[in-house]
């Protein structure tokens, strides 16, 4: 037989390709699980208060670039009546304000919005290219200095247990000679770390001077530095001490020995770091870092959608588990129902309203319904202006509802949408031809069928993590046709059905 | 739970997602449904085959029509107003007797001629088909039931259905009302179904409520071992409806006429599975037996010796089940 395997195939298909999906977007692309992950957002603000001296003025300062594991959401360069602009130089970034001619204070802002993404990878970082020699040594320097590595490398066994050894020669409170003699007076963190660099490089070891920015909340960030040492691709972080280090709250400002700025025509009066945490502006935020991660994979997304066009989906994107919901209810346990998809579109009706609610409402509006069927039956009004004459009815009565609603400060009553008036009036019909052909009991039955089936599918379309999670992972609804598909195999008895035949199974006892 | 299903499975019980996939979907073309939904098709279809159907009298398939009703129908005291294509008794009114102008319903409930227009411009409009589409009105020879069944039912319409699998009637039953019932033969609104034994035609236990019982609770008679009157032309019939429409698995339900004998009343391409409780035994062996012999079975003495044949004692209930 061709068509079982023909399932199989299909079914693993769909089902494959979506949690592959799936599982790409939530491992690699840290497109977020849950809507309660709070993603860490950094605002920082840079800020240069500069005293002109009249005539051009040209300043530059370092600013962070997109790097693992921050991913910068968006920069803003506020000073008015400068010209702005950045400027890419190796692997920093800079900014360079300038104007012709200013007189007085000014005060420039790099405002900067900085996520921290959770993802596994390293650091995509190139190893930059070695620095040309940043400090120059006297012969008698060189001399000292061959001989400071010379002791460093006795001390240890290979590269990586040799380079703390040399810091730690460099930072000591008793220096040896040799090292004094290269230190010279200067015995700042910065001199210390560039000698460091220096001494590396000349046994070819492609060693930099990081400079980062620790982020700490509500204070003003400090900047800090470290010893980059790069082996082929991996990269090594030192502090002037020797400690190996691994950056988890400080991102990246500039490789270099260069000062954070450069200012030619005005006087740096002050310069201030801000950082701050920020929880504000979840949603769009936490996924534009997943955007800047894989930018095709964003095209694809219901997010990259405009707003309107976005909440519509939000909507529709849950009617497939909707309708699993549906299928379960009636094909696995036996619910009995008024049409085969009602239930599911008056869920999608009330789901803003909530399962009590919404329910409530539903069965205000059908009773009344029902009565006013009854009363126009004795008009002896034929079938379609019945109908219609109960739509407008339900406007009517919903409108009521509405203006109660809204003055017993109720709001959450008001959220009324526009087609499930049909609906509830084709509910009416179906159930007053069930109460008059086989008794109010089936009508009745079937009606709380039909609530039973909505109530569900509208718990289950309004929980925030399965909106969530189907927003985000539009791939899961694969997943779901693969059940569904699955399920239209499913030839065994309905949960009724056992009890409905419950008593045929003494026969087989006895047979 | 799943020792239950279990169970169930292992005495052959069809589950409705087990007949609708495995059965009405396999050997029910949709392209014959409506020569089953269509009371008009399956009338037309079944004079030409002479196959016994109660007469239509009339038809009625536009507004402009209705009001000829009353004329249409006047030489006739008594007739069943239906629509063509409505589902599960929906939708029909029996007349009785006549009171002036106005008509009396089987209940006794008197209907003026407006309600009865009425009803027709609602049947028209759709209001009972399958999917609310636009309907017709047959108006059409009431049945005078056969007065054998008198004494085990209780003021009503007896009726026989019989489960024709491939064109050979596989199980069958008869629906008893009960005062209970309101002289309907809707088994959840209290009937009673007997099984009927194909290859004797006679009836088995009743079951009531889902209860295995061997008296009506009204009249007291015994109801297992009734031979059903006529019970190989029901055979025939029954089988001959595979012909006619096409469809592998249909129910046909039967009624006996005074006068004209056993008449068949629809075709159902849907059929229930009450029937399985009304025998006390499950399809699904009968079925598959059938399948297995599918190809000795091209005509309708075949298939109606096959039945016979197979489909007869098995389904006796022991004593002990009896409570």
């Amino acid at each position: 037989m061709k068509r079982p395997s023909q399932l199989a195939t299909l079914v693993v298909l769909l089902f494959l390709t979506g949690t592959g999906i799936f599982i790409f977007k939530w491992i690699f692309l840290d497109y977020p699980l849950t809507p309660q992950q709070t993603p860490t957002v950094w605002d920082l603000e840079i800020a240069l208060k500069i005293q002109a001296e009249g005539g051009p003025i040209k300043i530059q300062t370092y600013i962070p670039t997109s790097q693992l594991p921050f991913l910068i959401l968006d920069e803003q360069l506020i000073s008015r009546g400068f010209g702005a602009s950045t400027k890419k130089s190796y692997s920093n970034r800079r900014v360079v304000w300038s104007a012709r001619d200013a007189d007085g204070r000014h005060t420039l802002y790099y405002r900067a919005r900085l996520q921290r993404v959770n993802a596994t990878q390293q650091p995509e970082v190139e190893p930059p290219e070695q620095d040309k020699h940043p400090i120059n040594l006297s012969p008698a320097q060189q001399e000292a200095a061959r001989t400071v590595l010379e002791h460093a490398s006795s001390l240890s066994a290979d590269k990586e247990t040799m380079i703390p050894i040399l810091l730690r020669a460099l930072d000591t409170t008793t220096p040896s000679p040799e090292v004094r003699a290269i230190l010279g007076k200067k015995t700042s963190k910065l001199r210390k770390l560039s000698i460091a660099q220096t001494l590396l490089q000349q046994i070819n070891i492609n060693a930099h001077i990081l400079n980062t920015l620790s982020l700490n909340s509500g204070s003003s960030g400090k900047i800090n530095q470290w010893l980059e040492v790069w082996d082929g691709e991996e990269r090594q972080l030192y502090s002037v001490g020797g400690d190996q280090v691994e950056l988890s709250n400080d991102i990246v400002l500039w490789r270099g020995t260069d000062s954070l700025v450069s200012i030619s025509g005005a006087k740096l009066e002050q310069i201030n770091y801000q950082t701050e945490l920020s929880h504000a502006h979840y949603d769009q935020t936490h996924l534009e870092g997943a955007m800047l991660l894989s930018p095709v994979a964003w095209k694809l997304s219901l997010m990259s959608l405009p707003l309107q066009v976005q909440n519509v989906y939000k909507v529709l994107i849950m009617i497939p588990l909707g309708l699993l919901v549906l299928v379960v209810m009636r094909n696995f346990i036996g619910f009995k129902s008024f049409g085969t998809f009602m239930p599911v579109l008056i869920a999608l009706a009330f789901r803003e309203s909530g399962v009590m609610l919404g329910t409530v409402l539903l069965l205000v509006l059908i009773s009344v319904g029902l009565l006013i069927r009854f009363y126009l039956s004795g008009l002896h009004l034929l079938l379609v202006p019945r109908q219609a004459t109960i739509v407008v009815t339900i406007i009517v009565l919903m409108m009521l509802l509405s203006f109660l609603f809204f003055q017993s400060g109720f709001d959450s009553g008001l959220a009324v949408s526009i087609f499930p008036m049909i609906i509830i009036a084709m509910t009416i019909e179906r159930m007053s031809i069930v109460w008059e052909e086989r008794g109010a009991t089936d009508a009745i039955q079937q009606l709380f069928g039909s609530l039973a089936i909505s109530a569900i599918t509208i718990w289950v379309i309004s929980a925030p993590y399965l909106g969530h999670l189907f927003f985000v992972f539009p791939e899961l609804v694969l997943c779901v046709s693969a059940i569904l598909i699955l399920s239209g195999r499913y030839r065994g008895y309905r949960l009724s059905e056992l009890i409905r035949f419950r008593d045929l199974t003494l026969e087989a006892k006895d047979v | 739970m799943f020792k239950l299903a279990k169970k169930l499975h292992a005495a052959g019980v069809l589950g409705i997602n087990s007949r609708n996939g495995e059965y009405t979907l396999k050997y029910n073309d949709r392209k014959y449904y409506p020569l089953a939904d269509d009371k008009l098709k399956t009338a037309l279809l079944a004079k030409e085959m002479n196959i016994p159907i109660p007469e239509i009298y009339t038809v009625i398939d536009s507004v402009g029509e209705i009001h000829q009703l009353h004329d249409r129908v006047k030489q006739h005291k008594e007739f069943v107003v239906k629509p063509a294509r409505g589902s599960g008794g929906d939708g029909i009114i029996v007349v009785t007797d006549r009171k002036g102008d106005d008509y009396i319903r089987i209940g006794g409930k008197v209907l003026s001629q407006e309600d009865l227009t009425y009803h027709c411009a609602n049947i028209l409009s759709g209001m009972f088909s399958l999917g609310g589409v636009d309907d017709k009105v047959i108006i059409q020879y009431r049945v005078n039931f056969d007065h054998c069944f008198k004494d085990i039912a209780f003021q009503g319409v007896p009726d026989i259905r019989i489960i024709v699998f491939l064109g050979v009637p596989t199980m069958a039953m008869i629906r008893l009302p009960t005062k209970q019932s309101d002289g309907k033969a809707n088994l959840h609104q209290g009937a009673i179904a007997a099984g009927i034994n194909m290859s004797t035609g006679k009836t088995l236990k009743g079951v009531w409520q889902n209860k295995i019982i061997s008296q009506h609770p009204d009249t007291g008679v015994e109801l297992a071992g009734r031979l059903m009157p006529h019970w190989s032309t029901l055979l025939h019939m029954s089988a001959r409806c595979f012909e006619l429409t096409k469809l592998g698995y249909i129910g046909v339900d039967i009624v006996l006429d005074e006068n004209r004998g056993p008449l068949i009343l629809e075709l159902n391409a849907r059929p229930g599975l009450n029937i399985q409780i009304a025998n006390q035994s499950g399809l699904r062996e009968r079925l598959e037996l059938i399948q297995k012999h599918a190809n000795q079975l091209s005509t309708v003495e075949n298939r109606i010796q096959f039945c016979q044949t197979y489909f007869n004692d098995r389904i006796q209930f022991s004593e002990s089940q009896v409570n």
